[in-house]
């Protein structure tokens, strides 16, 4: 049996933090007593209370002890071992808790080595089965590094030859790629929110040393001033959206940088990370679906990014399930076989008919058509926004043009085929072009919805939900019933 | 078909628990809050009802009624105090098994198993020494795990 690196004492620890309590309470408790006996005058502290206090330090050496002796406890008597083709963690102080999992069932492992663990020779260890609910790790360790060949030998052999074995390695400028199509505005700003709440006072205190509210609003004057007729405000706003996007791309980089991927038709190998190295070994039998990405822009240069939905990959916060980041079309026919033996990329046998184009645009348009008169009305009622309400109209139209122009591609290219036991559906969500490529077996509920007036145009929207740990939906709009109806008998009663 | 029931000591245990967590809050605020009164009779009859009822009502209601149904290839938990709860799991749907065993080697009926299954998982609470051993025997020549 082994023991985790002795560093996961100090995280032990902090789960009994709340005992700093006591010596805040004795310290309350000596400024009270100061106080009765007016050694306290006008909140300054008399001498013989702070002796008090240090005379007392003993009580607060005790609590500290007790912390660190609880962390210690708990990491001396927990260890775990690979043995007889499971994963065994053992748990036993106070009560023992004994979780046994069999490799056959792990769906995904992770090795984790991060930057600031690498000189303590440590790396986090997560281990995922297709159990449990919304993306939770089933065991997370961390281990020593020396203790990695024993789970990474438990696992099956990945096979070699021509036959069974594909490996891949991405170059760093398809990964820049890949960074700068899948990065966002959004989530950069999500990194920024984290650093701020997490960091908190720190954060406060770099942004106050280096001025960098100031230095932000003289950048944006001067830009202002070069760009004669936009507003200030609209350049700050400008650079903050895309220092947010640039962060969101340094961010992808980084944790995709590097990655490279090996598979022999039953199991995947995936290695990515500039800073932090991830290594992932995914069972292929255990992933859920093939989820083949593209926006608008890929989707006019035919290019691919390959994901996979399994349990346990892609879990951490931001990150994409990715198998093979940039492909082309003629790569991507060449590879999906290879590496997911029977799937298959099959055309549409249903898609929304093309007079049903209204229902794919109307809320573009819709929005389109309000954004006028509702900057008019505001400009009406506080006409000192002008600048700024021109400015966000401006904003807004871009994404909704951008949007139309994606439904009218989506109306063309949406549409679902399931034949032979195996389901490719097209769709989009957001402005991402989606394929999924599954087995009818991943098919978990189907629904069916007409609105009043869709039963007048005989036609109805399609959700189909997949199996995976986080419940997962594709929508498809406008579709012919009948014909939706009919494709789907072997799933549906026939309810007259 | 076996039927297991939850083992009488863990809920004599968990009575006296209580009692004495009731117990401690009345003196505490019997102790700190005297100077008003009111509100310390309120606290009181509180604690007091809470652990009458819990102990002496809720707890033998909710153990009579708590069951574990073994069959050859499912497991059933029957729960609840007022409104019943089934729930069964196929044996070749567990993914990984969890069994935590209390204090002296849950002689005391805390014992737990957990089986994960796809999308959830199943508990089956306060079980004796025995029948825990027995359960996790019956898994083991199951398939579903064996101990190292």
């Amino acid at each position: 049996m082994h023991r985790e690196h002795p560093l996961r004492i100090l995280k032990y620890s902090t789960k009994t933090l709340w005992l700093l309590i006591f010596p805040l309470i004795r310290g309350i408790w000596n400024i009270f007593k100061a106080w009765d006996r007016k050694q306290i005058q006008g909140f300054r502290l008399s001498p013989e209370a702070v002796l008090n206090w240090v005379q007392g330090a003993w009580f607060d050496l005790l609590i500290l002890a007790i912390i660190l002796g609880y962390g210690f406890c708990i990491w001396f008597f927990r260890k775990f071992t690979v043995e007889d083709g499971q994963l065994y963690v053992q748990d036993s102080f106070i009560f023992t808790r004994k979780r046994i999992m069999p490799i056959k069932n792990l769906s995904a492992l992770t090795i984790e080595h991060t930057l600031f663990l690498r000189p303590f020779q440590a790396a986090y260890l997560y281990a995922d089965t297709a159990s449990g609910l919304l993306n939770s790790t089933d065991i997370k360790l961390l281990i020593r590094r020396k203790d990695e060949p024993m789970f990474i030998s438990a696992l099956p052999r990945l096979r070699q030859g021509k036959r069974h074995h594909y490996e891949r390695k991405v170059r760093l400028w398809k990964i820049l790629l890949f960074s700068v199509i899948f990065s966002s505005s959004f989530s950069g700003a999500l990194y920024i929110a984290l650093f701020w709440f997490q960091s908190g006072r720190i954060a406060r205190d770099l942004i106050n040393e280096f001025r960098l509210t100031e230095k932000l609003n003289t950048v944006s004057q001067e830009v202002a001033d070069h760009l004669e007729g936009i507003p200030p405000i609209a350049v700050t706003v400008g650079i903050l959206i895309l220092s947010s996007w640039l962060l969101s791309m340094i961010s992808n980089l980084i944790r995709y940088g590097g990655f490279y991927m090996e598979s022999d038709k039953r199991q995947l190998f995936v290695k990515s990370g500039l800073m932090t190295t991830r290594y992932f070994y995914l069972q292929n039998h255990k992933i859920n679906f093939l989820d083949i990405r593209q926006n608008l822009l890929t989707k006019l240069f035919k290019i691919y990014s390959l994901a996979v939905n399994c349990p346990g990959y892609g879990n951490q916060r931001g990150a994409l399930p990715i198998c093979l980041p940039i492909l082309t079309q003629k790569e991507l026919i060449e590879t999906m076989p290879m590496i997911f033996p029977g799937s298959r990329f099959l055309k549409n046998q249903l898609s929304p008919p093309k007079k049903s184009w209204w229902g794919y645009i109307c809320w573009c348009i819709i929005g389109f058509a309000a954004i006028y008169p509702t900057g008019e009305a505001i400009e009406h009622l506080f006409p000192a926004f002008q600048e700024i309400t021109n400015l966000i109209q401006i904003t807004i139209v871009i994404p909704i043009l951008w949007k139309l122009i994606i439904q009218i591609v989506s109306l063309n290219t949406s549409g679902v085929n399931i034949s032979k036991n195996h389901i490719c559906m097209r769709y989009c969500e957001g402005f991402t072009f989606h394929t999924i490529v599954a087995e009818t077996d991943s098919i978990v509920k189907i629904r069916i919805h007409q609105h009043i007036w869709q039963k007048l145009s005989n036609t109805c929207h399609l959700t189909i939900y997949f199996r995976a740990e986080t419940p997962y939906r594709c929508n498809l709009y406008c579709l012919n019933y009948d014909e939706t109806r009919e494709l789907l008998s072997e799933f549906m009663t026939n309810l007259k | 078909m076996k039927e297991y029931s939850a083992d009488p000591a863990a809920m004599k245990l968990l009575q006296i628990t209580v009692c004495l967590l009731a117990a401690v809050l009345i003196f505490a605020s019997a102790r700190f809050l005297y100077r008003w009164s009111v509100v310390m009779w309120i606290l009181i009859g509180i604690f007091a009802v809470t652990a009458i009822v819990l102990s002496f009502f809720c707890m033998p209601l909710y153990f009579s009624n708590l069951r574990c149904i073994i069959t050859a290839n499912q497991v059933t938990v029957r729960t609840g105090m007022f409104f019943r709860r089934e729930q069964s799991i196929r044996l070749q749907s567990v993914q990984f098994v969890q069994t935590i065993t209390g204090p002296w080697n849950g002689i005391l009926g805390l014992n737990f198993i957990i089986l994960y299954v796809y999308g959830g998982s199943l508990m089956i609470f306060f079980l004796k020494k025995a029948d825990r051993q027995e359960l996790t025997e019956f898994l083991e020549r199951k398939g579903v795990f064996h101990a190292p």
